[in-house]
């Protein structure tokens, strides 16, 4: 008997002690691709929010209370991303949330955060459908939009007939390209299309398509780094070089596809999201690189999370609940590593554009 | 001939993909009864296997293949031993079976995403190079290896089946089991047999479709709902008639994109599977039983 009471007293004493702990903390979710095919992003992404968190809690952290994050895989699937921040929600009582990559995992959040009173501060998700998808969404990177501007821009300056796109069937990819359409309507240039699913076997016949069909430019845009290799592969197997290759962010930022497949790759464009790299931003580079004895290879990436973790920080010192947090979003003027970053009214980063860049002898150079 | 034959090519390439993963499968259905969908997770597991072996153990390639065999038998077998053995034992109808199929496909991807994570991996044996160019078509002679290994294995799993004393007793047992228990063929031996074999085939199936593409731990649910259109198409109580299937399948999915958008890739199979079940569900070569209609 006695024995029991001892241990229904430790009980009460341990759920006591791990009650006063929670609430020295403040935790904020993030939803992270940290395995399948654009893990390196959210391996990064991790990392840079572990300094940033680790900062911020040796600064005396929110109003004295420690900062916690609670990292999970979305895995690039937006089914995982839903499932995530449920849990989180109703099991951890996690309200603010931030997450990279992935657009369709942001899109199939957006329609419940305001009912369910949460916030999420997205980083490198790119697809224009994001812009005023939900009050409680807020975007620290430039939508692709302007991506696709500055391509068909080029594409027009080059004064083109015929161009060929091979998507990938995602919010992201598909997004760009429909962006894409709508830039060179009624420049009459053709366009050929051809589009794959996320898990197709393969995508031979569509590569042969576009080989057979006497193009000027091809553009592929796949969701993920995966994808891309499936997609040059086959290309390289086919013998297919293309005139003048486009390519979207993501294999901007693969260094492996570039080394993998340089005789497509060798001269192909793309346009990346290009944050000014000032003395802080080199700082924390210098530091990610002594904390993890590797540079950061996805260096956008690395700085806009840690601005997103340092701005979430500063937004929680106003107040913890979700409408302080908005509030604090919608007027901010923060000075991050990346810059004065400031919200427009859809609740995207102002001034935040995308540059042109080109494969030469293997490295991406700013054009 | 251009592209028209570029795609019948590529319709091969598919087709004989999907035959590998149909053939195994319908071996295992055509004598157990139940549709094994973790065969599909054979298939992944064995193409990981090769992978850890030669990949990350630096084991010699050929070596590597022989163990990986190896693992997919035992694998197969012991999912029967385990796990379908003690339902049958406890007389739980088919689709308990099937229930259960799916758990272990589950389960095993599971697996595989805790041993070796999802990142993608590659078994990196072959480099990626041009094709050779046949009549204007490309082809790699790792896919003309693919598109042969599934011919040879539908001659000889059409010879085994009717000329080895085990694929007789397997049709024998698939024909009626009570009947072959009274003659001396132990069922429970053959249904041990059909999955050793079937599983075999699917370590085949794991290791070219892992030398042909990148390594995800999904990857055999994938192929085995193609696998599965095809066994359905070609008759799935018919292994030969399951790897025409896939070959059909393969080159209708393919020549279906060369004038529809390619998106509608999938949907094409599907649509080929509900014809195929509405107005001939027992396929191309299935086998109809007295009373049965199509």
């Amino acid at each position: 008997m006695n024995k029991k009471i001892i241990g229904l007293i430790l009980i009460i004493g341990v759920v006591f002690i791990v009650g006063c702990k929670q609430e020295e903390e403040i935790k904020i979710g993030a939803l992270f691709p940290l395995t399948g095919g654009l893990s390196q992003y959210g391996e990064v992404a991790e990392r840079s929010a572990a300094i940033a968190l680790e900062e911020i809690n040796e600064a005396g952290g929110i109003n004295g209370k420690n900062l916690v994050i609670d990292f999970q895989d979305h895995q690039c699937n937006s089914q995982q991303a839903v499932s995530n921040f449920e849990q989180m929600r109703s099991v951890k009582g996690i309200q603010i949330f931030t997450s990279v990559a992935c657009s369709g995992t942001v899109l199939s959040l957006a329609p419940m955060l305001e009912d369910k009173n949460a916030l999420l501060l997205g980083t490198i998700v790119t697809s224009p459908k994001i812009t005023g998808s939900s009050p409680n969404v807020f975007r620290n990177w430039a939508s692709d939009d302007k991506e696709a501007k500055l391509f068909s821009e080029e594409i027009i300056k080059m004064d083109l007939k015929k161009i060929g796109v091979i998507y990938e069937e995602t919010d992201y990819a598909k997004g760009l390209k429909l962006s894409l359409d709508k830039y060179l309507e009624g420049s009459g240039i053709e366009i050929v299309s051809e589009s794959f699913v996320s898990d197709a076997v393969d995508v031979r016949t569509q590569v042969a398509k576009l080989q057979n069909a006497e193009l000027d430019l091809l553009f592929i845009s796949p969701q993920t780094v995966t994808n891309a290799d499936k997609v040059l592969k086959q290309m390289a197997e086919a013998g297919f070089k293309p005139k003048i290759l486009f390519v979207n962010d993501n294999i901007i930022k693969a260094s492996n596809l570039i080394s993998e497949y340089p005789e497509i790759l060798e001269d192909a464009v793309g346009a990346d999201y290009v944050i000014a790299k000032g003395d802080e931003a080199l700082e924390f580079l210098g530091k990610y690189e002594e904390k993890y004895g590797e540079p950061c290879p996805q260096e956008n990436i690395c700085i806009a999370e840690y601005d997103a973790i340092k701005l979430l920080a500063e937004a929680l010192k106003t107040g913890e609940s979700v409408e302080d947090v908005k509030d604090y979003l919608k007027n901010a003027e923060y000075e991050g590593i990346s810059g004065i970053i400031q919200f427009d009214e859809n609740n995207d980063r102002d001034n935040s554009e995308y540059s042109l860049f080109k494969i030469e002898e293997g490295i991406v150079v700013k054009q | 001939m251009g592209i028209a034959f570029q795609l019948f090519i590529n319709g091969l390439i598919a087709g004989a993909i999907y035959a590998l993963v149909a053939a195994g499968f319908s071996l295992i259905y055509s004598t157990c009864r139940f549709i094994h969908f973790a065969h599909g997770a054979t298939l992944a597991f064995s193409a990981y296997v090769t992978y850890f072996l030669f990949s990350s153990l630096g084991f010699d390639f050929w070596i590597s293949v022989i163990l990986t065999l190896i693992f997919a038998g035992v694998l197969g077998w012991g999912m029967n031993q385990l796990v379908y053995k003690r339902l049958r034992k406890k007389k739980s109808s088919n689709v308990i079976l099937l229930i259960a199929s799916f758990g272990l496909l589950i389960l095993l991807e599971s697996l595989i995403l805790i041993l070796f994570g999802a990142d993608v991996k590659t078994i990196g044996f072959l480099e990626v190079a041009k094709g050779l160019e046949i009549f204007g078509a490309i082809i790699t002679p790792l896919q003309i290896f693919i598109v042969a290994s599934s011919l040879v294995l539908l001659g000889l799993l059409f010879f085994f089946m009717k000329k080895t004393k085990i694929g007789k007793a397997m049709r024998a047992v698939s024909d009626n089991k009570e009947v072959s228990e009274i003659v001396g063929i132990s069922a429970e031996r053959i249904y041990s047999w059909s999955f050793i074999i079937g599983s075999v085939i699917a370590g085949i199936a794991g290791i070219l479709v892992g030398l042909e593409q990148n390594l995800e731990p999904v990857m055999g649910t994938t192929l085995m709902v193609k696998g599965f259109t095809g066994a359905i198409v070609g008759g799935i109580s018919s292994v030969p008639g399951a790897i025409l299937g896939s070959f059909f399948l393969g080159l209708v999915e393919n020549f279906g994109i060369w004038y529809l958008p390619s998106g509608y890739k999938d949907a094409i199979a599907f649509v080929l599977l509900f014809v195929f079940l509405l107005f001939k569900p027992n396929g191309i070569l299935g086998i109809r039983k007295r009373g049965e209609k199509g």
